[in-house]
């Protein structure tokens, strides 16, 4: 090796060194600013000139980017540092972790639907009745507004986000082939029941040949209906009665009766959303995201109308203030404000998250006429699809009875296996999880 | 004791150079492992108390039916996933290394490219190939005639999927290591056989094989360690919140979703101690198997 050589190499290490150095200060001394207030300042920073830092957790997608901005103008003492982390279970993951680690992590976390399994560790949120969340309450929806509150309504781990009422997304010009009325009303009308809805598609499914989602989807969507959940308040485990067993026959009739798409994965489903192959299905209001990106060739094809059987939710979030906070006055009136009934309208316009606070239904800026829906309004029919949604009872091993059950249906479709075997072989598993 | 400690104090200066390795080998292997261990006889949903339960976890473990066939989906998946590869590997690093072979650096490249994707990407890519009603495979074997194989809904089909899907990936990286292995073979020993006529398939048998066997054991071996660990495939495969599909729950993924999707843990801890003795057990097998017949 040459002396040049060496010099440069030498002069190469050094610039590392001082990289990797300054990196590390610079970022030490930001912890050390936001983290550890000097102890001569007030922990409740307002009124004080010095800026209260709220770090805030959410996904792409929980709330608009110009909500959050619209917050930075008006809490000109408020440093709000927004992170953006990746959605779904990995998330969960991550504030879990987090939690039990009792570090310094965020101060505001959205939840999603899962806010229910939280309550279990109550005491790590901040209520945020202590707060004034009270003065808010009737502003939205009961029900939603519920599952962030323990049994006794007087802990409040978090504030509504959006809620997302289960609608049918149906093919118009598809169910006029059939002979059928297309206008959403008339639809309602003939769907009261799920054995009504399964006429339905019966007639569209000899006339056109095409289905609607998968057995699993239409289990999900009938549980998701239903007023208890897998386990009762005393957690016992009630997964194995009728109304559960009646979503697993009615779900295995349907297949039985060849109204279902065979159980296949997300890129097939996609294709045939977009191929015609499916023409009626049962989904969230966040589903028109999913949809417009997965049928481009139906546009202003598809319709929606009040699902059958009744209402449901599927998703919809929470934002909540951990207690780790240094400022749980200040995050509260962040919240307060993002979630207000006329920022809901500015992210129901972005993202179509559908909002918790139903005083606005009816304003004229929710009017959502929708060119993929042949202009049809949708925040009508999400209107009527998001009042009296019945929440169950949450549990913990909600994840692992739901995933069980679903695993054995599959089977009644992909290994033609009895479904009465199937349904005893899912039993016999959970209680088996459930017995230790 | 006392020595080494004195020792060390008397080159602190060095120590404290190579201070950030050992503090972060300790932070994140050493504590881990230790830790995992405790938490295999604990009760713990991450966040609340813990609640010690002995040795109640190895129990449910061993009369757990999911447990047992997530093991043989592993065995399954192992050999279909790397018996033909490791086979393959070696032939195509034989058929390189033949002096009659021209580009030998382009071959190289070009069969070592799959182990450098990312493996979410050529999951998702292995899904539309094979997908049951509109896969680019089914649709070829309708064209030919032969009707749709409905991949994803048996074992078989699934297990296929993922055995193609590591053959695709690994065949090049073993090629390669296989590759070094050879050109390590002196050259006079083929010189010779040449000299007393031996074919090509006999120089392979007699002469290539028994001289890569250090090189073979190693491929094996990590082949097996990596066969055990498979996780992403079958994860990605089916999708974020759905169960894997049949014949395609592996150990990892079962602990996986013990650990951090039903927040057991503890129990996942004692999934993970029970891999590792089976990872070690067969890993002692390969070794000797391998070194049996050396002198």
């Amino acid at each position: 090796m040459s002396v040049k050589t060496k010099s440069y190499l030498g002069f190469i290490l050094v610039l590392c060194v001082i990289l990797v150095v300054s990196a590390c200060s610079s970022s030490n001394n930001k912890n050390n600013a936001s983290s550890a207030p000097s102890p001569s300042s007030p922990s409740n920073a307002a009124g004080s000139n010095e800026k209260v830092s709220l770090k805030l957790w959410y996904w792409n997608g929980a709330i608009s980017d110009s909500v959050i901005e619209a917050a930075r103008q008006k809490f000109p003492n408020v440093e709000l540092n927004a992170e953006k982390l990746p959605s779904g279970g990995d998330y969960l993951t991550k504030l879990k972790t987090t939690i039990s680690g009792g570090g310094s992590g965020p101060d505001i976390v959205a939840m999603d639907s899962w806010v229910a399994s939280m309550l279990e560790y109550k005491e790590k949120f901040v209520n945020l009745y202590d707060h004034g969340a009270r003065d808010i309450q009737s502003q939205y929806l009961d029900w939603k507004w519920k599952m962030a509150a323990d049994a006794k309504d007087e802990y409040l781990i978090g504030l509504p986000i959006d809620v997302a009422p289960v609608v049918l997304y149906y093919r118009g010009d598809v169910y006029e082939q059939a002979g059928l009325s297309s206008a959403p009303e008339d639809v309602k009308g003939q769907i009261a029941t799920w054995e009504d809805f399964f006429e339905l598609l019966k007639k569209v499914k000899d006339s056109t040949g095409t289905q609607t989602m998968t057995l699993v989807d239409v289990f999900r969507s009938i549980i998701g209906q239903n007023s208890e959940g897998f386990f009762d308040l005393e957690g016992n485990y009630i997964g194995d009665q009728e109304h559960i067993k009646r979503a697993w026959d009615l779900s295995v009739k349907a297949y039985q009766e060849g109204l279902t798409f065979p159980a296949s994965n997300d890129s097939e489903i996609n294709a045939s959303l977009n191929n015609g192959a499916i023409t009626s299905m049962i989904g969230a209001s966040w589903v028109v995201g999913d949809l417009l990106g997965a049928a481009p060739d139906t546009n202003g094809k598809w319709k929606i109308a009040y699902p059958p059987g009744g209402v449901g939710n599927q998703g919809g979030s929470f934002f909540g203030v951990l207690k780790s906070t240094k400022y749980p006055q200040e995050a509260y009136d962040v919240l307060k404000f993002l979630l207000g009934p006329d920022n809901q309208i500015a992210s129901y316009k972005e993202f179509g998250n559908y909002p918790s606070t139903p005083e606005i239904y009816d304003s004229p800026d929710m009017v959502n006429e929708h060119e993929f829906f042949g202009g049809q309004d949708l925040s009508a029919v999400f209107a009527d699809a998001a009042k009296d949604v019945q929440i169950p009872h949450t549990n913990a091993n909600d994840d692992m009875v739901g995933n069980s059950l679903v695993e054995s249906l599959k089977l009644v479709d992909v290994q033609k296996q009895d479904s009465e075997k199937a349904w005893t072989s899912a039993q016999d598993k959970i209680k088996r999880q459930l017995s230790r | 004791m006392g020595a080494l400690f004195k020792e060390i104090i008397k080159n602190r200066i060095l120590y404290l150079f190579i201070s950030p390795f050992y503090i972060l080998f300790l932070i994140f292997s050493v504590f881990p492992i230790f830790f995992s261990m405790y938490l295999s006889t604990q009760k713990w949903d991450g966040i609340g108390e813990m609640k010690s339960v002995g040795l109640n976890n190895f129990k449910y473990m061993l009369t757990d039916p999911s447990f047992w066939q997530a093991l043989v989906n592993n065995l399954a998946l192992w050999v279909m996933g790397n018996a033909p590869q490791l086979f393959c590997a070696l032939v195509v690093a034989f058929v390189i290394n033949l002096s009659i072979v021209r580009f030998k650096g382009f071959f190289k490249i070009a069969f070592f490219l799959p182990n450098i994707t990312a493996m979410v990407a050529v999951v998702i890519i292995f899904q539309s190939l094979f997908g049951n009603e509109y896969g680019l495979i089914n649709f070829v074997l309708e064209k030919l005639g032969l009707g749709k194989i409905p991949w994803f809904n048996t074992e078989f089909g699934v297990r296929t999927i993922i055995a193609a899907m590591i053959g695709w990936r690994y065949m090049g990286y073993n090629a390669i290591i296989f590759l070094a292995g050879l050109q390590r073979i002196p050259k006079d020993l083929y010189e010779a056989a040449e000299l007393d006529g031996a074919r090509t398939h006999q120089v392979f048998w007699r002469i290539t094989l028994p001289m890569l066997r250090p090189i073979i054991l190693f491929a094996v071996m990590m082949s097996t360690i990596g066969g055990f660990q498979i996780f992403t495939e079958p994860q990605v495969l089916a999708g974020n919140n759905s169960s894997p599909y049949p014949g395609s729950d592996t150990i990892v993924l079962y602990m996986f979703r013990e650990g951090f999707i039903y927040q057991n843990y503890g129990y996942a801890a004692a999934v993970s101690w029970v891999l590792f003795v089976i990872i070690g057990i067969i890993s002692i097998i390969n070794w000797k198997l391998f070194n049996k017949s050396d002198d």
